[in-house]
């Protein structure tokens, strides 16, 4: 998979999650969120480990709760 | 019975499992799309031993590998030559011990009980359920009208349906995209 640049990485992650913006992605929670269940959270974490080369744990998998600490992640590496 | 997996396994229902199954149908975020929960533990033994029994259903609970611990129910249910219902899921675990769950449900009916289809009928406002099932490659068949009373009020339900080919793909993904979580 080719790597990405952390925004187009954020952008797709708003397209799945069909948010206008890293803003609101930011506020979004993902209990309120009826677009990211499960399977969506999978995904997202499945994308973000391929571009940030970098393992994500099953812990970090689980705690991952909102729009902040997906952000925090990309940032980070 | 004992179906396993990469972080949980399936095992059948017994009675002995009456009391947690009683506590998680119990819950009050839980509830909100559901059809009513037993009342009391006799009442969810009497539900459990009935459909111990019936032939036309398979009831597992779900269990952590990782915490050696029960984390919820699923089924098959309306099992016939052509196929059956899945449903009964009520998961309390990480993501991808909730998502398992499904796979090895899936596999189950597809490779032990040789269905040709399984489907599942989810309430009209589960939003969460349902962008679940838009997401897996599960085919989309409609709304069933009325088909759950819940709170007193009848409720659509919306069927997606499952076929080999397309549970395959699921089941691909999925180990692909969990590959390398540890």
């Amino acid at each position: 998979m080719k790597t990405l640049s952390k925004q187009k990485l954020i952008k797709n992650i708003l397209k799945i999650l069909k948010i206008k913006n890293e803003k609101n992605l930011i506020k979004t929670k993902r209990k309120n969120c009826d677009k990211w269940d499960s399977l969506i959270h999978l995904q997202i974490m499945f994308i973000i480990e391929k571009n940030v080369k970098k393992k994500i744990s099953i812990n970090v998998l689980n705690k991952i709760s909102n729009g902040k600490d997906l952000v925090k992640i990309i940032n980070e590496n | 019975m004992k179906i396993s997996g990469k972080y949980i396994y399936l095992k059948s229902l017994s009675l002995n499992d009456s009391s947690f199954v009683y506590k998680l149908r119990n819950k009050k975020r839980i509830g909100n799309y559901l059809h009513k929960p037993p009342k009391t533990l006799k009442d969810q033994k009497i539900w459990s031993k009935k459909n111990i029994k019936n032939n036309k259903t398979k009831d597992f609970i779900i269990i952590s590998k990782k915490k050696n611990k029960k984390i919820g129910t699923i089924a098959l249910n309306n099992i016939s030559s052509k196929g059956a219902e899945w449903g009964r899921w009520i998961s309390i675990g990480s993501t991808i011990e909730n998502i398992e769950s499904v796979i090895l449900l899936l596999v189950y009916g597809f490779h032990n009980l040789k269905l040709k289809k399984i489907y599942s009928l989810t309430n009209i406002n589960n939003k969460k359920v349902i962008n679940f099932h838009i997401t897996t490659p599960a085919t989309y068949d409609g709304v069933i009208k009325s088909l759950f009373i819940i709170k007193n009020k009848k409720t659509n339900a919306l069927k997606y349906s499952f076929r080999k080919n397309n549970f395959l793909k699921f089941k691909k993904n999925f180990y692909l995209m969990t590959q390398s979580i540890l």
